[in-house]
């Protein structure tokens, strides 16, 4: 499944937005594509940081890609 | 702004947001705003989205039926379908072309309409009926007739007084006021000569009195500013 929706073009920028109550969210934008669709934009948060989330993040939109209509 | 991928739209709505509902692909356009590429969602049941290029998709199979029975989607909306279904039964056109209803019918004339000129032509015959009513009247309450034959005997009274005054001034003979007045001429003094009367008195003069005192000052002192 790996070989059918490569991760291509990765992109990782941390960025800090602030939130309505005034405190400050810091996360990681990862900018990829899988195979030859997207491009994919996830954020994940770096307070706390989980390495692992990105990759299910890709492994679910990978699962779904492979169930889209061809 | 990022590509606009829908296999990406719809793999991302399927990885996150499990249950399709218009709230759910409102939170997903609120919280990953990159998937949709500035698209907005329309309709009134909000499972649209349209791009800014103006390209649409149905992204929510059934939104209006049960939760169970809803499913992501991504369904081109082309515009240049038509609407419907083809009419199977359509007529094929025929040989006539449709009236153009904006166009103005009829001619009209100078006169305007019938009723205008009928209209015009009796305001002129108005006050008509009262001069025919009087016109009858006087043909049948003329009486001059009468009066003309009563004025005879006017007639013959201003003869007979006209006669009777040029017989009275036959009459009066004025030679003796005639006489009378060659008598006169002896009376009047009429000789031309000088005029010989002593004059008369001359008429009274009116008298003002005495100026008033000279004080010493300017006879004409400047008008005051």
């Amino acid at each position: 499944m790996d070989s059918d929706f490569p991760v291509d073009g990765l992109v990782m920028k941390d960025q800090s937005t602030y939130q309505r109550d005034g405190s400050l969210k810091r996360e990681r934008v990862y900018a990829f594509y899988l195979g030859k669709h997207g491009p994919f934009t996830e954020r994940v948060a770096l307070e706390p940081f989980d390495e692992l989330e990105f990759g299910r993040r890709v492994d679910a939109l990978r699962r779904h890609l492979q169930a889209l209509p061809k | 702004m990022t590509p606009f991928d829908v296999d990406a739209l719809v793999a991302m709505l399927l990885a996150f947001y499990p249950v399709p509902s218009a709230a759910n692909l409102a939170t997903a356009r609120r919280e990953r705003p990159e998937y949709f590429a500035g698209a907005v969602i329309i309709s009134t049941s909000q499972d649209k989205i349209r791009l800014p290029d103006g390209r649409m998709w149905d992204l929510i199979f059934d939104s209006s039926g049960p939760v169970a029975g809803r499913r992501w989607q991504a369904l081109f909306i082309d515009p240049t379908a038509p609407a419907g279904e083809a009419d199977p039964f359509a007529l094929e056109d025929g040989p006539l072309d449709p009236v153009d209803e904006d166009m103005a019918l009829g001619i009209v004339g100078a006169g305007g309409s019938f009723e205008d000129l009928v209209t015009a032509h009796l305001s002129e015959l108005q006050g008509t009926d009262a001069v025919l009513q009087r016109a009858g009247e006087d043909a049948a309450a003329f009486d001059g007739a009468a009066r003309v034959e009563g004025s005879a005997a006017a007639f013959e009274a201003a003869v007979a007084n006209h006669v009777g005054i040029v017989a009275a001034l036959e009459g009066d003979d004025p030679g003796d006021l005639v006489q009378a007045s060659d008598g006169h001429l002896a009376l009047i003094a009429h000789r031309e000569g000088d005029y010989d009367e002593p004059p008369p008195p001359d008429a009274p003069v009116f008298d003002p009195g005495d100026p008033p005192p000279d004080k010493g000052g300017a006879d004409n002192p400047p008008p005051a500013a």
